[in-house]
């Protein structure tokens, strides 16, 4: 799933997929520089993608981790200090 | 610091006519809706702000179900003193404990304790418990060290006579979390600008609290009046309510206490068909249904008072579970009382009269700031981590059940926002040592253990098929529908764990009563897929096998040895004697 290789632009591609998975927001072409709350992105998404993140990643993290990291490639990078330092 | 005496003992019986806080000294104040001055008083001088401030900064606040037991007096005689004094004041300060500075806390803590009470200003009636949606605007001027403020805050209880006011401010135009700070507003240090806070919101419940609104016009104060960071708002007042989403509902069930003890005195001296309504088979019932669900109630509440120092990582959806659940309960209860007084309800006496105005009361809890269908809202897009990690298995931790559980300071960097490592309350019905001691006590509930088991399962399963789009405020029925369920899984946990940990513990119902644990296991299975709908009273054909008088007795035991009712049955040292009009009263 995961290793330590596992790079930021691995992470925004993942998050990306995510998002336009997730269907009600408007995805769009993403990229790391999407603001998540300017897709519709609302706090009910973003439980949704820290779940998606702990079965993907093994990382537990606050819903404030997406508040604190307000575009996918801040999101991405705070994800990949976290897998780095677990 | 030494324990402070005993409100109980303090304002005495509540039924002497003339008590303070007395039944009838409280029908008075809520007709002129005014709160008793001698009464608040009384707290003042009793230290009520130091119930308020943690131990480390100078206050009594330690354990906080000893913050309950000391402030359930207030609540069993009524609580529109409880919030008007009041509670509103904890829900200010718990934010200031939460996100504040030691500066900030340190002074707030010195205002508390002289007896000064805060405002928390953050409803506006457009937005409702939509907290990302308010409107009141707060600039930082440039070219002064100072926010200016301008906006409506509705509905706010002691807006006009508080000292200090707790604002909860946008910060940025966005949409999103970020955009909302906190700022404290001691009134004596207002730089300018207008605060118009004298106009009144009259209400239907708590008629005697002091509720307003603020108005703000440029209001200018310092800039050291914010609390955490610029933006920090909603994530600290969402940490921060954690505490009083389980200290309401806890504190609201010594008014139900109030209420079943009334009941029991008005069965005894009403007469009806020759005999004392008591020895009705259908009153019984009615009052046994009241307690049992009481019980719940209060199981439910007491543990998630103890979450907040054993389990803070879990309270997110725990105390919203308490608060949407017990309220809920609560106001059950209080229907079906209303039911046993019949049409003394619609009187206004002075001896149960007062019963009344507590249903009136009591139906503000669902609203307030934490609204119970805010609360069942905000747990459900919780349901999946809910579900990912209750199946890894919770261990069982007895202290979250134990009455005697020592609790230090709660740790408010504990508190998240999200749904916690485990599920520490649905941990008790898969507990292997529970259910040996459950069936080995009482092998005919075992069954029922077994159904709540199945319960947990599927609820886990059907939330696991939830589509994100079925999460959002404008959920699913089924998604809300879960949510309640997982409320009540919680609640069975509660029960069963309080059983376990109390049925050697002298304190406890379920040690003292043997009817009171099936009585409300069972009552809370009603709620289980298929169970009856239109509950009122025992019906006679689904608890034939079950002793109803016993269970009326109990209460009435409780009553005439002078305990409090509920999950702590403890000596109220009322300093007058209870003469209840039948034979076999005793002194505590």
């Amino acid at each position: 799933m995961t290793s330590a290789t596992t790079t930021t632009d691995d992470i925004v591609a993942w998050i990306s997929s995510r998002v336009s998975e997730y269907g009600a927001v408007d995805a769009g072409p993403l990229d790391a520089g999407s603001v998540l709350a300017e897709l519709g992105f609302d706090s009910v998404y973003a439980l949704t993608l820290c779940g998606d993140i702990e079965d993907h990643y093994g990382l537990e993290v606050e819903p404030t981790i997406v508040w604190d990291h307000p575009t996918i490639g801040a999101l991405a990078q705070a994800i990949r200090d976290r897998v780095e330092s677990s | 610091m030494a324990s402070p005496p005993s409100l109980e003992r303090a304002l005495g019986d509540p039924r002497e006519h003339g008590a303070p806080a007395g039944h009838r000294a409280t029908l008075t104040s809520d007709e002129r809706r005014e709160l008793p001055s001698d009464v608040e008083q009384a707290l003042v001088d009793w230290g009520f702000g130091a119930e308020l401030v943690p131990v480390s900064l100078g206050g009594r606040w330690r354990s906080t179900e000893d913050l309950v037991r000391r402030l359930l007096p207030i609540f069993r005689r009524d609580p529109a003193i409880g919030l008007g004094h009041g509670v509103t004041s904890l829900m200010a300060a718990v934010n200031v404990w939460t996100g504040g500075s030691e500066a900030q806390q340190q002074e707030l803590a010195a205002r508390l304790l002289s007896g000064a009470r805060v405002a928390v200003a953050f409803h506006e009636l457009d937005h409702g418990n939509d907290l990302l949606r308010n409107e009141c605007v707060a600039v930082r001027e440039n070219d002064a060290p100072a926010w200016r403020i301008s906006g409506r805050k509705e509905v706010i209880n002691n807006i006009n006579r508080a000292e200090s006011v707790l604002l909860f401010v946008r910060t940025a135009p966005a949409a999103g979390p970020k955009s909302f700070s906190l700022l404290l507003w001691h009134k004596d240090q207002a730089l300018g600008g207008r605060a118009r806070t004298d106009e009144r919101v009259l209400t239907a419940g708590v008629r005697a609290c002091q509720i307003g609104v603020a108005e703000l016009d440029q209001l200018r104060i310092p800039a050291d009046a914010l609390v955490a960071g610029v933006g920090d708002g909603a994530a600290v007042a969402l940490r921060a309510f954690q505490v009083t989403r389980a200290v309401v509902p806890a504190l609201a069930t010594g008014t139900v206490d109030a209420a079943l003890r009334l009941a029991v005195q008005y069965l005894r001296g009403r007469h009806l068909y020759g005999s004392p309504a008591w020895e009705l088979p259908h009153a019984q019932g009615t009052l046994a249904r009241a307690w049992g669900t009481f019980l719940v109630a209060d199981a439910l509440a007491r543990a998630t008072v103890r979450a907040l120092h054993l389990h803070p990582d879990e309270c997110f959806v725990v105390t919203a579970a308490s608060k949407y659940l017990v309220p809920t309960l609560i106001n059950d209860v209080m229907h079906e009382l209303s039911v046993l007084f019949g049409s003394t309800f619609y009187a206004v006496s002075d001896d149960y009269g007062v019963f009344e105005k507590w249903l009136r009361d009591l139906i503000v809890l669902p609203i307030g700031h934490a609204g119970s269908t805010a609360c069942l809202v905000s747990i459900v897009p919780h349901l999946p981590s809910w579900a990912r990690r209750s199946r890894k298995g919770t261990p069982y931790d007895s202290r979250l059940f134990s009455p005697h559980t020592e609790l230090d300071e709660v740790d408010f960097s504990h508190f998240g926002l999200g749904a916690g490592h485990g599920d520490s309350f649905s941990a008790p019905l898969e507990s292997d040592v529970v259910a040996a001691a459950l069936a080995e006590a009482w092998p005919d509930l075992v069954p029922v253990l077994g159904r709540w088991r199945v319960e947990l399962e599927l609820v886990r399963d059907e939330v696991s098929c939830l589509s994100p789009q079925e999460l959002a405020p404008g959920a699913s029925p089924r998604a809300f529908a879960l949510a309640r369920r997982l409320t009540q899984l919680m609640a069975a946990g509660a029960v069963i764990g309080s059983w376990h940990e109390g049925r050697g513990v002298h304190s406890s119902p379920f040690h003292r009563h043997p009817s009171a644990f099936p009585l409300a296991l069972h009552l809370l299975s009603e709620s289980l897929p298929g169970g009856p709908s239109g509950r009122t009273g025992l019906d006679p054909d689904v608890w034939a096998g079950f002793d109803v008088g016993a269970m009326a007795a109990a209460v009435a035991a409780a009553v005439d040895s002078g305990f409090s009712l509920g999950i702590e049955e403890l000596p109220l040292h009322w300093t007058t004697t209870i003469h209840a009009p039948t034979q076999g009263s005793r002194e505590a």
